[in-house]
């Protein structure tokens, strides 16, 4: 089993990060729609929620990235851009909707 | 919505995570059917909120050490490749499709994965020779089941990348998982013990999900306080899920995946008809 690099260390750590900030603004928001479903501030909360949540496999994505450019593992890194590419290509298309 | 149905989305959500992160396959398998058929939410909100706590399944179980030695991160993004191709054109194309043609598919799908995993209770998949070669796509790890290090090779790529083509297809299109197709694909046909293909899958659906997930996003088709709360109940379901993973009997894991599976199919194609 390889170490982690510094580099992977701290996506990995941003990754926990936004994961939980995202739990804590669901449960925030939730709470909040509960209380006033009428609120305005609350559905931008759970928005706000949802779309962190929604980064948090990008991260994977980018961790996984780090890790294969440090061990040189050229086909692990091909796979990865062609994977993140298709994200892009995701996020380009819902950008038009 | 009234706080009595977003309690019982939550406890749903909790069931379906804990089931998710045990199986590796997100949960959303079983939670679009309960939020479409039992809440009677439209099947679009019902996929666009699956492929959300599809992601919060993948997320738990990426941040969550103990996997990583089940976890083939190179297999994973091998067939990750087509999987999100497939997602993406899915997303795409599934609002042409009628609920009648989902149902029937969902039925299928799930009918077919579900003989597979009886077919191959007994399968084991494994090389008892630690000094054995996992080759470039295989692993190691050790099983506490058996108290051994296992280590495995894969075999047929060519065909593990056409059901992640067809995985990624069908998570877009029914807002589930892809795990549910890969993971016994690529346990049964592959030579990936469950375990290890559970945990490579778990991680790796929610890239899966996020290739189709922002485009049901943009279409309005993610109610937020239900998915919210569906999110939350999975974040807690897939934690103890994930810890009782690691403890069950692989065969009694496939039991419980072919009998919910067969549940699923049985509901949709009463609703197709």
């Amino acid at each position: 089993m390889t170490n982690e690099g510094a580099l992977e260390r701290v996506i990995r750590f941003v990754m926990v990060a936004v994961a939980r900030v995202s739990a804590a603004l669901l449960v925030v928001g939730l709470g909040w729609w509960l209380a006033r479903p009428e609120t305005v501030g609350a559905l931008q909360t759970l928005e706000a929620g949802i779309l962190l949540l929604m980064v948090v496999p990008l991260l994977r994505v980018l961790q996984s990235a780090a890790r294969a450019v440090r061990l040189q593992d050229w086909l692990h890194v091909g796979t990865i851009a062609a994977v993140a590419a298709l994200l892009a290509m995701t996020l380009l298309y819902a950008s038009l909707l | 919505m009234s706080p009595e149905i977003i309690a019982v989305i939550v406890c749903a959500g909790a069931v379906a995570g804990c089931l998710g992160g045990l199986l590796g396959i997100g949960g959303g398998v079983f939670l679009v059917p309960f939020l479409h058929l039992v809440i009677g939410l439209p099947l679009n909100v019902a996929r666009g909120i699956g492929l959300v706590t599809v992601i919060g399944t993948s997320s738990v179980v990426a941040a969550d050490a103990t996997s990583r030695p089940l976890v083939n991160l190179r297999l994973g993004m091998l067939l990750q490749v087509p999987a999100s191709a497939g997602a993406l054109a899915a997303a795409i194309v599934v609002a042409r499709l009628p609920d009648r043609v989902l149902y029937v598919l969902f039925a299928l799908v799930t009918f077919v994965i579900a003989v597979i995993m009886l077919t191959r209770l007994e399968k084991r998949n494994v090389l008892f020779d630690d000094a054995a070669a996992p080759g470039s796509f295989g692993g190691r790890y050790f099983e506490a089941e058996s108290g051994r290090e296992i280590v495995y090779q894969t075999h047929r790529l060519p065909l593990a990348a056409v059901v992640s083509l067809v995985a990624g297809y069908v998570s877009g299109t029914l807002g589930i998982g892809g795990g549910i197709m890969q993971v016994p694909a690529i346990n049964a046909w592959c030579g990936v013990p469950l375990r290890a293909a559970a945990a490579t899958s778990a991680v790796v659906i929610g890239i899966t999900a996020a290739a189709s997930a922002p485009i049901y996003y943009a279409r309005g088709d993610v109610l937020l306080p239900a998915a919210a709360a569906a999110v939350l109940g999975v974040l807690i379901g897939s934690r103890f899920g994930l810890w009782f993973g690691g403890r069950a009997k692989a065969r009694w894991l496939k039991m419980l995946m072919a009998l919910i599976l067969a549940a699923v199919s049985v509901s949709f194609l009463v609703r197709a008809l």
